[in-house]
């Protein structure tokens, strides 16, 4: 059956397990009024957009926040970013956490992740975000699977992102007894117990969330304004 | 083609202003304005109050109008065409076509004095009552008509040019109609592109004739039995394909509405047969405004009209309903309906 969600406040993540991780972001810090769902994959966001549009539901939406990866370059990828809204027709943000607005379209902004950018290495995923959530729980086979990944040659891997996946996949495939081979869609599910959703590696994240509805209503176009302002 | 329709006090639309293109797939739930849109269409190209009753028909109502005598009667015949049954604001539609230029229908009652009634009949009795007119305005030529009633019987008078516009719904798919255009084309012999066009479709169909059936003619096609096989009996789908390519066909540089289009077509056909009415339009250069529920159909249609060459010529119009009540109309470009039916977004 034909059917789309939406609502005065979308998120859109890259995937579905960003989908789930928003979700379930926003349950465990009890963040309301946001609709969120998924593009599946980072090169959909313009079309995805375009197809928004056609929605009956559509002119109820107020403002819209893009979710992706940095990957290997923040530059590189927000471009990318950029030139699919601005094909959609959509209003363009300059940068990251800046609020874009056009007569006639939803407010628009884009969220990197890892957010904060770490300082030690700009670069990463919603694995790279999460990480550290995980390995609180799991500090043994957590210094273990540093030990394998070093061991086999993973941390030699040019791409930033694809170490801390593989990361997540030999830690939760080491916890999960049942099933190994889980899927990191099936991991924020608050019953498996297998990330800590109110570590503070999250905070920052959640805190757009949580503001996203009055940071797009307000005049200050830039999170971090927004933000010093209203002191949060 | 008409480019654009405006709609004044007409059915369930206070005002509407809209722009058309060559090919519009109009949607929308019940009761918000989708038939009441095309009979727009269809009432403004005709050029007598009688067209009125045809639509009058097609919705239900029965062909014999019996006139009891009294001005309420007369009046509640007509006041489903004005906007919350308001019929002290006359109706007024008007399109802008870029071969045939501006045409505008003003329907209202004339003044009370102009127009005096004695019925006879059983219990005799005299009143007067404002005949309804219909004024055509064609590029600033006036033609006026009027339905009047004379013996107790309708009777309509003047006349203006018709535009040509051909309507097909669930209960108009007129044999007489299918047999006319027909002959027009094996006229010109030109039969040949409907038979090509139904068999790029309907395999099974080699030709199709005009035969006369119990002293009716009727389209017959060739299955490749020993005997041909009246179309209507065949298939559904095939008789209705057939009755839309005979539509644009024979209505070159037409504009051709069609109701509820999916009905009676094999999901797996729509592909086929939606691109086989596009391309036979873009060819006789025929507009087509065609509705449907269907999202099968939608997802059909959607990759053919967001095609490089007629997505500027095509659109998707949603008739929805406003906060105040009204019926609006709002436009969808054909590249946003193919992404949204692409994803499975609900669009209709």
């Amino acid at each position: 059956m034909p059917g789309q969600t939406i609502g005065p406040y979308l998120i859109l993540g890259e995937g579905n397990r960003d989908k789930l991780f928003i979700e379930n972001l926003c349950q465990n810090r009890t963040i309301t009024d946001l609709t969120v769902d998924f593009v599946k994959g980072n090169d959909n966001f313009g079309d995805h957009l375009t197809g928004l549009t056609a929605v009956p539901d559509y002119p109820t939406c107020r403002a819209i926040l893009l979710v992706s990866d940095i990957d290997e370059s923040a530059a590189d990828s927000f471009k990318k970013i950029k030139v699919q809204i601005g094909d959609a027709g959509f209003p363009v943000p300059t940068s990251p956490l800046s609020m874009a607005e056009k007569a006639g379209f939803p407010s628009l902004a884009v969220l990197m992740i890892p957010h904060p950018v770490p300082a030690t290495d700009p670069r990463g995923s919603l694995e790279t975000l999460i990480t550290p959530a995980i390995e609180s729980l799991f500090a043994k086979q957590a210094g273990c699977v540093s030990t394998m990944l070093k061991c086999a040659g993973v941390m030699s891997w040019g791409k930033k992102s694809s170490q801390d996946k593989a990361r997540v996949r030999c830690l939760t495939s080491t916890v999960c007894e049942d099933n190994p081979m889980i899927g990191l869609h099936l991991c924020f599910d608050p019953k498996k117990h297998l990330i800590n959703l109110g570590h503070n590696c999250l905070d920052e994240v959640a805190l757009v969330l949580r503001h996203f509805p009055a940071w797009s209503r307000s005049a200050h176009k830039e999170w971090a304004d927004w933000r010093r302002i209203n002191k949060v | 083609m008409i480019n654009r329709l405006e709609l004044r006090n007409f059915r369930c639309f206070q005002h509407l202003d809209l722009s058309l293109k060559r090919f519009n797939i109009l949607v929308g739930e019940s009761g918000s304005g989708k038939t009441a849109f095309m009979e727009s269409l269809f009432i403004l190209g005709g050029g007598s109050p009688e067209i009125y009753f045809r639509i009058r028909n097609w919705r239900g109502y029965s062909r014999n109008v019996t006139f009891t005598g009294t001005r309420d009667q007369y009046q509640s015949l007509f006041r489903d065409l004005f906007y919350r049954f308001n019929q002290e604001e006359g109706v007024v539609l008007r399109s802008v076509d870029d071969r045939y230029g501006s045409r505008q229908l003003d329907i209202a009652y004339g003044e009370i004095e102009d127009y005096g009634l004695d019925l006879e009949g059983p219990s005799p009795h005299a009143f007067k009552i404002s005949p309804i007119n219909f004024k055509w305005i064609i590029d600033g030529v006036v033609h006026n008509t009027s339905a009047s009633i004379k013996e107790g019987k309708f009777s309509f008078s003047g006349a203006a040019p018709v535009a040509p516009v051909s309507y097909y719904n669930s209960v108009n798919l007129s044999v007489f109609e299918n047999v006319s255009a027909f002959s027009s084309l094996s006229k010109h012999y030109r039969a040949d592109s409907l038979v090509e066009a139904i068999a790029a479709i309907y395999p099974q169909v080699k030709g199709i004739t005009l035969e006369l059936v119990s002293g009716d003619a009727v389209l017959c096609a060739d299955v490749g039995l020993n005997e041909k096989v009246p179309i209507g009996e065949l298939s559904g789908g095939i008789s209705k394909f057939a009755t839309y390519a005979l539509g644009i066909l024979a209505n070159p540089r037409g504009v051709v509405l069609i109701d509820e289009i999916e009905d009676g077509v094999y999901y797996k056909n729509m592909p086929d047969v939606w691109r086989s009415l596009v391309a036979m339009a873009l060819r006789e250069e025929v507009q087509l405004i065609v509705s449907t529920h269907s999202y099968e159909f939608l997802q059909s249609a959607a990759p053919i009209l967001a095609r490089e060459e007629i997505a500027k010529e095509s659109q998707l119009l949603r008739a929805e309903i406003d906060k105040d009540g009204n019926s609006v109309i709002r436009k969808i470009a054909a590249p946003a309906l193919e992404a949204a039916t692409s994803r499975d977004f609900e669009v209709r």
